[in-house]
């Protein structure tokens, strides 16, 4: 595949960077421990009541972990989203010049709610505490960004793209275009969401949540599992990264975005718009399915989904020709945070050559013409492979990351 | 660096759903020209034993009674009546180049209504209370995704989350998208609305006019300014290339240029800190963009009422012009404040550069600083080029040029 990557401008975007807060811990080595050993962390719920529900579980940041990351007074979110890009600057030996001049592109969907339901909570039952109020301030995703760029004096281009699940992969493409098209040399890039009551309430009404840990591309499975986290990726021109003598962890090839314009909730049985997505992202790329060897899964463990993910799947790389593996199944879907861990994920497995597997699946579905990689992850040497994100409203985005020996 | 120096489209179309009703480049135009302010005690939710009382709503009226329309949220009405006459005004209903629109949102609140009546749900009936129809409408993508499938919009669609500049990034971020080859056309949408939850917080927070201060107004850049006075609505402009344009034989209202798109480290919720340094981000603006201040005849600015807001915002632009002296204006006093209002103030630029009208500060009786010049009567000559301002709390900081497009001569093209 290396001789065959033809892109060898001075603005291709590479990663240097890598921060990661999951249910498994704080940090890129305990996420990575937790989803290379296949261990799913999907248990009872602690943050808010689960009675009356479908599901109480989920994958929860533990409160022991969640005391160690930053100060209190501030919303779980930006506890996890300063945390995790603090840990993506340190990897990237980022100066104060460099974040001074950065773009910041933080995707979310659910913000601070979780303290916002709290103060809500308590208004409705008239126990409002005046003190509870300052965390409207940190309401909507936006302000977690805000609070990022304030901490690491961040001060180039901000957003807060808001689009569902797939919200921070949209951030890490968005980012990227900055970065190609010059307007840019380095942006951090990804998301953050924390479970709230609104989100569980939600998909419980749905009813896409299932009773037990979910089990995506799985013959008998009911439903996805939520979860909560945040990653950030440092995104730099590949000439900057290596004027500076940055360490290059992988390569940000291409990017597909995507809409259906179809349904709220749910993809056409036909998935095009999924297909548009990957194939947008093999264009810009510029290489060929043949190419890719893995794909990281939306993977969400819904009926509809699953199925019309492996229909796009089938429609762009043909039955079989790629390995997938969803690690939703191991930590849950973290709404618009998943696309960033996932392409955490992604790139951990290019650089270890272990391939993530999907947990739960104990009988694959016969309808879904892919190795899905059950149980154990599978050592696998590879120089590129795909991260899907597929949102409400029908956003659809995927990312291919390449093998920092391919960059250049 | 994030001069956007090569960010330049042209705007080839106009929707508004407004406290003026619904329509595009020609109600934007009576607006101006009118200068009748919409702001009024608001009548679609009480404001009893609230100190504040005025907003400007978009009427009842306004919005779709069709089925289909029935469906959607109020925001989301909002938002696809103005991108459909957007995408009519621009000569794109139907045609194919449509289903490879991209489709940005800009929003400060998105649907907070239907998140508190979906919580309410559970609240007053626990699990059996919650509707699974309105939890889509929760999360902050729901007026783009209705949009699209409204429209058939397939390309690119991202909703942007901002505070007070929200509009403003809509359309510098379309402006990116049509930059990075993205999409042929992209229709950039600021909205927002009004809802009882919302108002009566933003009271008790002390940020709404009076704010226990003289009579509640909307006044931005007056000594008398005390808070704002919130507004609702949805403007979307069609941003395409030249070439694009040409092609395709569309209107062409004005041409747009990302000019400056920064955030100042600011904690969430507060104004940047008035420094020296922060007073030079747009003479950088210009030089990286090879822009000559002098040319810039008139200024859209994003005052609020806010004092603070008002003084930085003002300060900026004084040291920016330094000598130059361009005609500043807003929009704030006729359409209340919104984040989404930015969409609204590019249209406004985009009127003003074909046709000279401009709002005229009436209410300004004492204004903030002697050293700048507002606009309080009617503009001659036309200005060519305009600047849309915004700055907001969080420290968010954008500029766009928008400009008579070239070959026309006065007047619309």
């Amino acid at each position: 595949m290396s001789q065959r990557y033809a892109r060898r401008d001075d603005r291709r975007v590479v990663v240097t960077g890598l921060g990661v807060v999951s249910p498994y811990g704080r940090g890129c080595p305990a996420y990575w421990h937790g989803l290379s050993q296949g261990c799913c962390i999907l248990g009872p719920l602690s943050l808010f009541p689960t009675e009356g529900f479908r599901s109480g579980i989920g994958g929860e940041v533990s409160a022991a972990i969640t005391r160690t990351l930053g100060r209190a007074h501030r919303s779980r979110a930006t506890r996890f989203l300063v945390a995790a890009a603090e840990e993506a600057v340190g990897h990237a030996g980022l100066g104060a010049a460099e974040l001074a001049a950065a773009a910041v592109s933080i995707g979310g969907a659910g913000g601070g709610m979780l303290e916002v339901e709290a103060w809500y909570w308590a208004r409705y039952h008239q126990h409002e505490n005046k003190r509870q109020r300052a965390a409207l301030r940190s309401m909507t995703p936006a302000a977690q960004t805000d609070a990022l760029a304030c901490q690491l004096r961040i001060g180039g281009p901000r957003e807060s793209p808001i689009l569902a699940c797939s919200s921070s992969a949209a951030a890490i493409a968005t980012v990227a275009d900055l970065i190609e098209t010059g307007v840019v040399d380095v942006g951090l890039a990804g998301g953050v969401d924390t479970l709230t009551r609104l989100c569980f309430m939600g998909f419980n009404a749905l009813k896409l949540l299932d009773t037990q840990s979910c089990r995506p591309f799985a013959h008998d499975r009911r439903g996805m599992s939520l979860g909560e986290g945040a990653a950030v990726l440092v995104l730099e021109s590949w000439r900057h990264a290596t004027a500076r003598g940055a360490p290059i962890r992988a390569g940000v090839a291409g990017c597909g975005i995507s809409s259906d314009a179809f349904h709220p909730t749910a993809p056409p049985t036909d998935a095009e718009g999924a297909v548009r997505a990957m194939r947008e992202a093999l264009a810009r790329a510029h290489l060929t399915p043949a190419d890719i060897v893995y794909v990281n899964a939306h993977g969400t463990g819904t009926v509809q989904n699953d199925r019309a993910e492996a229909v796009a799947l089938e429609a762009v790389f043909g039955a079989g020709k790629v390995l997938v593996s969803a690690t939703k199944s191991l930590i849950g879907h973290t709404m618009g945070a998943a696309g960033a861990l996932e392409a955490v994920a992604t790139i951990l497995a290019l650089e270890t050559g272990l391939l993530p597997p999907t947990a739960n699946l104990w009988e694959p579905d016969p309808a879904i013409p892919f190795d899905c990689i059950p149980h154990a992850a599978r050592p696998c040497s590879l120089d590129c492979a795909m991260s899907n994100s597929f949102g409400f409203g029908g956003q659809n985005v995927s990312l291919i990351v390449l093998h920092p020996d391919v960059v250049g | 660096m994030a001069a956007l120096p090569a960010y330049r489209a042209v705007i080839t179309g106009i929707g508004c759903t407004s406290p003026f009703g619904v329509g595009g480049y020609t109600l934007v135009a009576d607006v101006l020209q009118a200068n009748t302010t919409a702001i009024r005690p608001i009548t679609g939710f009480p404001t009893d034993g609230l100190s504040s009382c005025l907003g400007a709503e978009v009427p009842a009226a306004c919005l779709p009674v069709t089925e289909e329309g029935r469906r959607w949220s109020r925001l989301s009405q909002m938002t696809v009546l103005a991108c459909r006459q957007a995408v009519a005004e621009a000569g794109l209903c139907g045609s194919d180049t449509l289903s490879q629109a991209g489709l940005v949102v800009g929003s400060e609140f998105g649907d907070t209504r239907s998140t508190e009546a979906f919580s309410l749900g559970f609240l007053r009936k626990g699990p059996l209370g919650l509707s699974p129809l309105l939890f889509p409408s929760t999360v902050m993508n729901t007026m783009a995704s209705t949009t699209s499938m409204a429209l058939g919009i397939k390309g690119p669609m991202l909703t942007l989350n901002q505070a007070g500049v929200a509009g403003e990034l809509a359309v510098v971020r379309a402006l990116a998208l049509l930059h990075a080859g993205r999409a042929p056309v992209v229709i950039a949408c600021g909205v927002d609305e009004l809802f009882p939850l919302l108002y009566a917080t933003l009271v008790q927070l002390q940020v709404l006019s009076p704010r226990g201060c003289g009579e509640e107004a909307c006044r931005p850049f007056d000594q008398r300014h005390n808070g704002l006075v919130l507004g609702e609505g949805a403007t979307a402009v069609v941003i395409e290339s030249p070439a694009h344009a040409r092609a395709r034989e569309a209107p062409i209202l004005a041409e747009v240029q990302s000019l400056w798109w920064r955030g100042i480290p600011t904690p969430p919720g507060r104004y940047p800190a008035l420094r020296q340094g922060r007073l030079q981000m747009l003479p950088q603006a210009w030089r990286g963009a090879g822009v000559c201040p002098e040319d810039i005849g008139l200024a859209y600015l994003s005052g609020c009422g806010d004092p603070q807001h008002d003084a930085l915002e003002l300060a900026c632009l004084a040291a920016a012009f330094e000598t130059h002296r361009p005609l500043l204006t807003s929009v704030t006093h006729l359409t209340g404040d919104y984040g989404g209002l930015g969409a609204f103030r590019v249209a406004a630029a985009a009127v003003t550069v074909g046709t000279g009208i401009a709002p005229i500060l009436d209410y300004l009786c004492q204004p903030m600083r002697a050293d700048v010049r507002f606009v309080v009567q009617p503009v001659a000559p036309p200005p060519t080029v305009v600047l849309v301002h915004g700055l907001a709390r969080g420290g968010m900081h954008a500029a766009l040029l928008v400009e008579r497009p070239q070959g026309a001569d006065d007047g619309v093209e």
